[in-house]
């Protein structure tokens, strides 16, 4: 399962069995939960079909709020105890957190375009989730832009870092500065079973496809350091060799 | 690489500014938009397709971008053993 490049440098090629299972797993639970939503699920009285958006549009809100909150979290580990792991597992939250919000940013306004008649409005949690993805986004940037810089690298993890008490603002906006957005977990539940079902299902199945795609993308990363890493040993190495005749003579 | 920095960390500040006073003006008044007529099944089917096309391209990027590091790190490999021991 593993493939030694040399005594110090071991780096697993292969995907291990368990991330193979688990990708399978997480499939399986998206794949039953299309088709109890799609087969089992009433169209709600008031919105019709279109209400079926709810069940993937909150699991990718869970899904983008926990990746985000994790990136500002391995951020700050980052920060105060710098590891080429914390920061390999601060982007990969980071990745896949907005590539969630992504799928909220755009779900959400399908499904408001039905509901409220409008695809968009300037409401507390819509703006707050457009601007804690804008800065996620732009922390992305920032290091695609500088690369293998400790500068980057730093800065990136303090603005990642600011995310966190957006994310958590989120969470509360509709609560403490109301606005359009329903509250469905906080506002009395889903009152039909079968509704209720498809919804945990749901974000069962995001969460885990999450943390799969979160998996593969650090390891992916992890990866990518110990190429660089290798690279450096190589170029020392050569020039060590073109200096040893230089020095002899 | 500091000037870069700045320019994009003063850039982002000027270009949210407008969003926060959006935030501070309040929700929008809904009642003056028309009764919806958009069909709810094609919402709804594109709604699913954009998750998917979202999450599908993340994956594609991720699958290649590895595939390229791998190949790289044979080559590394191949390269240090050429070298011989000692690193």
């Amino acid at each position: 399962m593993t493939q030694t490049l040399s005594a110090d440098t071991r780096v697993p090629i292969r995907v291990p069995k368990t991330l193979i299972i688990w990708i399978i797993i997480s499939a399986l639970l998206v794949q039953a939960s299309l088709l109890w939503i799609a087969l089992k699920t009433p169209a709600d009285v008031n919105l019709g079909i279109v209400q079926k958006i709810f069940y993937f549009h909150v699991g990718s809100a869970f899904a983008m709020m926990l990746g985000l909150t994790a990136a500002s979290v391995m951020s700050l580990i980052d920060l105060i105890r710098p590891s080429d792991s914390a920061d390999a597992l601060a982007r990969s939250f980071l990745e896949v957190g907005v590539v969630f919000a992504f799928c909220v940013l755009t779900s959400g306004p399908l499904w408001a375009r039905k509901s409220w008649g409008m695809y968009w409005t300037w409401e507390p949690r819509l703006t707050l989730v457009l601007l804690v993805t804008l800065l996620a986004v732009a922390v992305l940037i920032l290091r695609m832009l500088a690369k293998d810089s400790t500068i980057g690298r730093r800065v990136g993890a303090a603005m990642a870092v600011m995310g966190a008490p957006a994310s958590y603002l989120i969470h509360f906006a509709v609560k403490w500065w109301g606005g359009n957005h329903p509250q469905v977990i906080q506002g009395g539940g889903i009152q039909n079973s079968e509704m209720r079902v498809a919804f945990w299902l749901a974000v069962v199945a995001i969460l885990s496809s999450a943390a799969v795609l979160v998996a593969t993308r650090y390891r992916a990363i992890r990866l990518q350091q110990r190429t660089q890493a290798l690279a450096l040993r190589l170029s020392a190495r050569v020039l060590r060799r073109q200096r040893a005749p230089m020095e002899t003579s | 690489m500091t000037s870069t920095l700045t320019r994009i960390v003063s850039t982002l500040v000027v270009a949210l500014f407008p969003l926060g006073e959006a935030l501070a003006s309040g929700a929008a008044d809904l009642s003056k938009y028309k009764e919806e007529s958009v069909s709810g099944g094609s919402l709804l089917v594109a709604a699913y397709l954009v998750m998917w096309a979202l999450v599908s391209v993340f994956v594609v990027r991720v699958v290649l971008g590895q595939a390229k590091t791998e190949a790289r790190l044979t080559e590394l490999s191949e390269q240090i053993d050429a070298t011989g021991d000692g690193g």
